[in-house]
């Protein structure tokens, strides 16, 4: 693998059976599956911030908890630096997943209210035997808490979840992760839960994760403002495929895809003298995604939809550059 | 056609009152829609269950007045009430997964809310609920679906279906997009506006995004901790913040037009409601905070129909 890689991700998948009914077990129906994930690839560079972008049910969070291997892939390889993740035994998996870490979206859900601030980072420290006695303990947790930004430390010290705010609950989450000093974080919907105000707040602490701890970041999310924010590169998910890869300003400026035309089309302005354009796509998400398929799985709200995208799965296609689309329309 | 005037609501807590509404004020002009603006635990939510009154307990509205149409809805009786709610006076909550009844159809939901305010046969609302259904891009065949059979948007289509089933003159909508992809809060945001102009309707939109505000509203008002710091119409609100709160949150809102440059939050997190802080609310986070924003609430200025409550402001 190159070196300034830090995570590459080969042919994904994840399918999820669908319980049969009893007439189909009678009948012996063929048992069928939701392709939550279905072959995604992409690379992960040093200190790299790649955003994955895409609407609920696309698979961006089975995605990154399959990468962590908290769910099991059904196929596919998840290389982080020497190791193939997906056939690591459970000591060696547990070695790496130190530098392999998660932050959740919802922080009131995510810390044992139980738990002062203080606690839950001690917690973590005795699990992973990162130092011993307290005195040590203690002066990591300072610095933890310093590094989140929860000053004075005294202040936050003792609290309990249930007198911080939101934002202030996220910044104790992301300590929990950086204590470790993970190689790189997976950060799901880090701030949609959180009041705007706040949000950048916790976007700029990433940026600098990123500067000062040398941390890659995937960040997943629906929201292409704040990728558009924080992210070097976006990834663009449709029905558990990447549809469009590339650098941020390439996505935004000169979208390929239809469908990530649309996604930036539907974002809302915020200058209320602007019109609002209408989204050129027709029709929802399909509910039960990722039936075995041999067509374009955009293809039934594509406003384009040639006679080709009906018979074959589009790859993903250079554009130019890093910018890469899966959209027939390219290939042809 | 609605008036709020000097609104005071206080839940009463073990550890006191909180003053979850300060002596709010503002109009809605007929066949205009207001925008509230305010982050999470600023009382906007409880604003629009006053007008309804369904301020639950321990809140209660304890001072002040809301005129609908002329008439003060803090002094009306539980009947009066009761028969404005739904038939001129509309909600639509936030998560509309929680708002529906899961075991019984979408149909019989936007029936039964025409049963109940007109009397007419039960054949002619139930066709009525399938004309509204199909008004708010719902097929009439999903009349019989349960709201486990719909995806989000579209539960949230059904909400607005039954909201307006009985022709309201106003509409609350509370956070109506939170939660909803991009892609179909578009579709629901033009459905509104569609619905707006066909049925004349006066709207209220809640919500935490400016931008769905300013995609929406005529005016907006800009809510901090119980109080409202800044109204005026939409364009100047957000052409020319003049609070500073209200310069933050614009400030701090990422966009996908312009460059791409570091923004500022603010710093902070809002008080708590029960001992706010003297004076201004936002004094201890604000920038420009001065010795006298410590000692006095600010009163509210008005200039051109662009109101402000800072004391910078002369």
């Amino acid at each position: 693998m190159d070196k300034d890689v830090v995570l590459r991700v080969e042919h994904l998948r994840k399918y999820f059976p669908i319980r049969r009914g009893l007439t189909d077990s009678i009948l012996s129906r063929e048992r069928r599956y939701i392709r939550a994930v279905d072959d995604v690839t992409f690379s992960l560079k040093d200190g790299e911030i790649l955003g994955f972008v895409g609407e609920s049910g696309c698979g961006k969070s089975t995605m990154s908890r399959t990468i962590l291997r908290l769910i099991e892939p059904t196929s596919g390889c998840v290389y982080y630096e020497d190791d193939e993740v997906t056939s690591l035994e459970k000591e060696r998996l547990k070695e790496i997943r130190r530098k392999m870490q998660m932050i959740f979206q919802d922080p009131f859900g995510s810390l044992n209210p139980r738990r002062t601030v203080a606690d839950t980072l001690r917690q973590t420290i005795r699990i992973h035997h990162l130092v011993h006695g307290k005195v040590d303990e203690s002066s990591l947790i300072k610095k933890t808490l310093e590094d989140v930004g929860l000053r004075p430390v005294d202040e936050f010290w003792s609290k309990y979840p249930a007198v911080l705010s939101g934002g202030q609950l996220q910044r104790v989450s992301i300590g929990r992760v950086l204590v470790l000093q993970p190689r790189f974080v997976i950060a799901d919907e880090p701030v949609s839960m959180l009041d705007v105000s706040v949000r950048i707040g916790i976007l700029d602490l990433l940026w600098r994760m990123r500067d000062e701890f040398h941390i890659s970041f995937l960040y997943i999310t629906h929201d292409l403002v704040t990728a558009r924010y924080i992210c070097d590169r976006i990834a663009i998910m449709y029905l558990g495929k990447i549809v469009e890869i590339g650098k941020t300003e390439d996505i935004l400026s000169r979208p390929v895809h239809p469908y990530t035309q649309a996604l930036i089309c539907a974002v809302p302005a915020l200058d209320p003298t602007a019109d609002a354009p209408d989204v050129p796509i027709k029709g929802y998400v399909p509910a039960t995604p990722g039936e075995a398929r041999n067509t374009c799985s955009f293809y039934p709200r594509c406003p384009h939809g040639l006679d080709q995208c009906g018979e074959r799965e589009p790859q993903l296609v250079q554009v130019e550059g890093d910018h890469y689309a899966a959209c027939p329309r390219m290939a042809f | 056609m609605v008036e709020i005037d000097d609104l005071k609501i206080h839940f009463f807590t073990r550890r006191g009152p909180a003053k979850a509404v300060d002596k709010i004020s503002f109009g809605i002009e007929k066949n205009d829609t207001f925008g509230l603006i305010g982050e999470s635990g600023c009382g906007k939510t409880t604003v629009a269950l006053s007008m309804i009154r369904i301020v639950k307990p321990p809140g209660r509205i304890v001072g002040g007045r809301i005129f609908f149409n002329k008439s003060d809805i803090v002094r009306m009786s539980h009947e009066e009430i009761r028969r404005l709610r739904g038939k001129d006076i509309s909600i639509v909550r936030q998560e509309a997964q929680n708002a529906l009844n899961p075991v019984m159809t979408i149909g019989k939901q936007i029936t039964e809310v025409i049963l109940h305010h007109e009397n007419v046969p039960k054949e002619a609302a139930w066709a009525r609920a399938a004309d509204q259904l199909a008004l708010v891009g719902i097929s009439d065949k999903r009349m019989t679906s349960y709201p486990h059979e719909f995806s989000g948007g579209m539960k949230q289509r059904a909400m607005v279906a039954i909201s307006t089933a009985c022709n309201p003159k106003f509409l609350i909508l509370d956070e109506p997009t939170t939660g909803l992809d991009v892609i179909v809060q578009r579709q629901l945001l033009s459905l509104i506006k569609d619905l707006k102009t066909r049925l004349h309707l006066t709207a209220l939109l809640i919500t935490h995004d400016l931008s769905v505000i300013a995609e929406t509203c005529d005016r907006v008002a800009v809510m901090y901790a119980g109080k409202i710091v800044e109204q005026a119409d939409t364009v100047s609100l957000y052409g020319h913040p003049i609070h500073p709160y209200s310069q933050a949150l614009i400030g701090a809102y990422p966009s996908l037009e312009g460059e791409r440059k570091k923004l500022k939050s603010i710093p902070g997190a809002p008080p708590g409601l029960i001992d706010p802080p003297p004076g201004c609310r936002f004094q201890p986070r604000c920038p420009h905070a001065m010795d006298v924003c410590e000692r006095e609430d600010p009163a509210v200025l008005e200039r051109d129909g662009h109101r402000v409550a800072c004391h910078l402001v002369e």
